[in-house]
């Protein structure tokens, strides 16, 4: 008889690995959730079980009719995408009414990303995203299926409504030439943690300043030749205090001027990923100095010369690790000297954090040599 | 211990296993899957008492953080992980019954992440179109359809890569 998916996909879903956690640990992480919410604390995206709530941002993928109406700017990258962007952010926090857009999270070649945190909203996940692309790079790509419908100018500049499965987002020129999309996260069956209106006061409120450089954690003098820096993110969760992708050149520059690609969808290697986070003693071991590359092993059908590179170096104090992917082909070697080559902030005071600029060897920048 | 802790603590001995599966198939992570059921279950904690249902609410919890999980940049990460590594096809398995599940699980992984969701309630869950839609927050319409191209999806994918080999019925 031919087994049916209910039943192959229950055996998937039992044969896992021994669970980490149990009743006790979700005991702990409920209490300790509710002693956060009792203390009105707003902890941007942190939870003590590693986990937040992110934006949905599959409600800027939906499927469906095709947009109504188009954004006026389509501009063409201009002379600043073709160089490639510096490693600063232009969007400074701010407060309006009851939200607040936080300094912003993550740089990328397409744009820069804060999180919409509302007073009184949900203590441990960011209410919603405002992403500021860079002059020229136009975002509609990736709203494929959603509803694009002129509003009232902000700033004397077009705006939209963007509909995607329900989902309220706004789309707006705040710049000249430049695009912003604020989107917002599901808040239970049909329902939205922001409204239209509060999406308008964030874009009301926003206003690019002078730029400021993009800071992590951590640098690193040594970059093989070929890579360069696409993103950055940094304070995002507890899971990842600072990270950063390179991928190699001639990849780099085909982004500049587009949106990010969707890391689902996009072929190939995704080059070399830098993540720092708290050390995990079941994965690390015990801290100690140098670099540890674990000895590959074959998983998941896939040979052990396929499998990618990992090294990893503990931070003074044992406290985290900087690791290091990379593909299969990457040169092990270089991927030791990058991480022997790493400086490091005072992870829990990031005005130690360094520039990100300046903290990477200037080969690596998008537009570096 | 107060009543709710009690009544909790029965409650995540009962499921959080069957939410963990749950979660896996959705994001395709132990590791991703296992963080998003606690920080589900660590809100249904504080919301016990205001939710009729505490498994429809952790189900739809846990599997729109598993979905949430697939957006994050370290998630990126991981796919760096396993697409750098991952091979034209998958690899056989000399145990009819692992390679099967295997094949499944990479089609599974292949479709989007929100047909993926509705297939894995539907099927694993056994949850009706009204109940997924109230569980994703989609239309009924919606769930039918990424029902109807989710299997389709995977009975095309499976029948192009099974050549031959015993494959799962799907409809």
């Amino acid at each position: 008889m031919s087994p049916e998916l209910p039943d192959l996909l229950r055996e998937i879903a039992q044969a896992g690995p021994p669970p980490r956690y149990g009743v006790d640990d979700a005991v702990r992480a409920g209490k300790s959730r509710l002693r956060r919410r009792r203390s009105g604390v707003v902890i941007a995206a942190v939870v003590a079980v590693a986990v937040a709530i992110g934006v949905p941002q599959l409600t800027s993928r939906a499927s469906g009719p095709a947009p109504a109406t188009s954004p006026s700017p389509s501009p063409s990258p201009s002379a600043e995408a073709v160089r490639g962007p510096d490693l600063t952010y232009v969007l400074h926090g701010f407060t309006t009414g009851k939200l607040r857009v936080e300094d912003p999270y993550r740089w990328t070649v397409a744009g820069e990303t804060a999180m919409i945190e509302k007073k009184g909203g949900q203590s441990d996940a960011q209410e919603g995203e405002v992403t500021l692309y860079r002059p020229g790079i136009d975002p509609r790509s990736t709203l494929d299926g959603a509803k694009i419908t002129a509003t009232s100018a902000i700033h004397g500049r077009p705006a939209y409504r963007v509909d995607a499965d329900g989902a309220p987002m706004l789309l707006w020129e705040y710049a000249e030439g430049a695009l912003a999309l604020a989107t917002v996260r599901a808040d239970g069956p049909g329902r939205w943690a922001l409204t239209p209106a509060e999406l308008r006061q964030v874009a009301e409120g926003l206003q690019p300043g002078a730029s400021q450089p993009v800071m992590l954690a951590f640098g690193t003098s040594y970059v093989p030749p070929g890579y360069r820096i696409v993103e950055v993110a940094g304070r995002f969760s507890s899971g990842q205090l600072s990270s950063a992708q390179l991928v190699p050149a001639s990849e780099a520059v085909k982004r500049i001027g587009k949106p990010d690609p969707d890391p689902r969808t996009t072929k190939g290697s995704r080059g070399l990923m830098l993540w720092l986070s708290p050390a995990v003693a079941s994965d690390h071991g015990a801290p100690r100095a140098g670099v540890t590359c674990p000895e590959r092993v074959g998983l998941k059908g896939i040979p052990v010369e396929k499998q990618p590179r990992h090294c990893y170096t503990f931070l003074p104090g044992g406290k985290y690790v900087l690791e290091v992917f990379g593909p299969d082909s990457a040169d092990e070697s270089q991927l030791r000297q990058l991480l022997e080559g790493a400086r490091f902030g005072t992870v829990d005071r990031p005005a130690t954090w360094l520039a990100a600029g300046t903290g990477f060897p200037a080969s690596a920048q998008v537009g570096g040599n | 211990m107060s009543d709710r802790e009690a009544e909790f603590r029965e409650f995540v001995g009962a499921r959080m296993e069957s939410l963990r599966g749950l979660a896996y198939l959705t994001c395709g992570d132990w590791q991703v899957a296992e963080d998003a059921v606690l920080g589900a279950l660590a809100k249904l904690y504080g919301r016990w008492h205001r939710v009729d249902n505490h498994d429809a609410y952790a189900r739809a919890v846990v599997v729109r953080a598993a979905i949430d999980e697939t957006r994050r940049p370290w998630w990126r990460r991981e796919q760096a992980h396993s697409h750098a590594a991952m091979p034209d096809g998958v690899v056989a398995d000399a145990t009819p019954g692992v390679d099967e599940r295997l094949r499944l699980r990479a089609a599974l992984d292949r479709l989007p992440v929100k047909q993926r969701a509705v297939v894995v309630l539907r099927f694993l869950e056994g949850l009706s179109v009204e109940q997924t839609a109230v569980a994703l927050g989609f239309p009924e319409g919606t769930v039918k359809g990424y029902t109807s191209r989710g299997l389709n999806a995977l009975r095309v994918d499976l029948d192009e890569r099974t050549e031959g080999r015993r494959e799962p019925r799907i409809a």
